[in-house]
């Protein structure tokens, strides 16, 4: 499904400029050294939803710009940092430059990206320095039994076919790493008369539930990298914890798998099995997404 | 019709997501902030709760730590909204007792794709 997001435009900007205004208010305010943490949260939490927001409406030259902004602001409010007068008026200026930017985004005018550009390189130099304190230790999150949901948007380019490469087998194998959903796109097909029956005009958009690792999927496409563009975006995922919701997932997942590996005994060996099987319903669902 | 909490202190997020799934089938319930949601949740029974970690007065892990207390959102999925670069998150949602997580910014189709479990 494609949702209109400009719709939600309007609303971002106008949160972002209210965040923007609090940024300032606040920065204005600080003491280096005798700031309080709840006034620096605030802050960082102004120019994380800038941030988050930018990015899910596509804003992608503001969301990078933000960015080095949270990231000093996280810093800082991790206790990772000290907070200097310079950062003060580093951040001031950079809220300065965003209301420009925004502005220009909201007017639909191409946003100028000279200042922020500038902006952003001193704010990489600052955080290259070094921080008062070691980062604190991020415990290395165990994803061993995590179910991840991946997008993978897959074009194969149109002389795939040529190179011997089938992308079924590739879906199929995709298949096998856990639960695929996908979803067909069929706007590159050309007109009849200039349709080539040996080249490949498809390409998909496929949602995978898996166990495994990015690693794993990327190995499914491994002989085919220039021939083909893949994107791999990790969507979120299930914890693997005794909820009885998570075991459903689970067992979904071990199911499908298991499925297959049924499906291709049957297919070598008919004979072997001696009750008669359920008949096996396909765990794709194919979207064909309208022209 | 199956229905949702979403929690988030950007009011263009909530719209974002209400939209989607309101779109996809389900009935959708806002809050901006963890303890405006769980005031919520006590009053009204939901079959998920999408919420995002950073919020004032109440934040996202500190919510499903509470939800996660009360009977009737035992075994309900709670989803976090965590970005690429606060996966560290995760840990402490795990331990709260978060279903599991989206990462931000997620397009319309990545939100259903992960609900849908």
């Amino acid at each position: 499904m494609s949702i209109d997001l400009s719709q939600f435009f309007e609303v971002f900007f106008e949160e972002s400029f209210e965040g923007l205004d609090t940024m300032e208010a606040e920065l204005l305010n600080l003491e280096p050294g005798e700031e309080d943490l709840e006034t620096i949260n605030t802050i960082f939490r102004a120019a994380h939803s800038i941030k988050g927001g930018s990015g899910t409406f596509g804003f992608n030259s503001v969301a990078e710009f933000t960015h080095v902004l949270e990231t000093l602001l996280d810093q800082i409010r991790q206790g990772e940092r000290e907070l200097t007068t310079e950062h003060v008026n580093l951040l001031l200026k950079a809220v300065d430059c965003l209301r420009g930017l925004l502005g220009e985004l909201q007017a639909e005018q191409e946003p100028d990206l000279s200042h922020a550009t500038t902006l952003k390189k001193q704010f990489e130099i600052v955080l290259e320095m070094q921080a008062d304190s070691a980062p604190s230790e991020v415990s290395e999150v165990t994803a061993a039994a995590e179910v991840n949901t991946f997008q993978i948007d897959f074009k194969p380019h149109h002389h795939l076919f040529k190179t011997g490469n089938e992308p079924l087998f590739m879906i199929s194998e995709l298949a096998e790493l856990g639960e695929l959903e996908t979803q067909a796109f069929l706007d590159d097909i050309p007109d009849i008369k200039d349709l080539s029956s040996d080249e490949c005009y498809l390409h998909w958009r496929f949602f995978l539930n898996t166990s495994e690792k990015e690693a794993a999927i990327k190995e499914v496409f491994e002989w085919v990298e220039d021939d083909v563009d893949i994107k791999i975006e990790l969507c979120g995922g299930l914890f693997d914890e005794d909820t009885s919701h998570t075991a459903t997932l689970m067992k979904r997942a071990t199911t499908a798998q298991l499925k297959h590996r049924l499906l291709a005994m049957l297919k070598k060996h008919p004979t072997n099995l001696k009750a008669n099987p359920q008949p096996i319903k396909s765990q794709h669902q194919h979207q064909s997404l309208p022209p | 019709m199956k229905k949702i909490l979403a929690v988030d202190d950007s009011a263009s997020m909530r719209q974002m997501v209400s939209f989607t799934l309101k779109t996809a089938g389900f009935d959708v319930t806002e809050a901006k902030d963890g303890s405006e949601a769980l005031a919520i949740a006590k009053q009204q029974s939901f079959d998920a709760v999408i919420s995002d970690v950073n919020m004032p007065i109440m934040d996202g892990i500190t919510l499903i730590r509470e939800l996660r207390g009360l009977p009737d959102y035992k075994f309900t999925p709670l989803l976090m909204l965590t970005t690429e670069s606060g996966l560290d998150k995760k840990v402490e949602g795990k331990a709260a007792g978060a279903t599991g997580w989206i990462v931000k910014p997620f397009n319309p189709d990545q939100l259903l794709a992960v609900l849908k479990k």
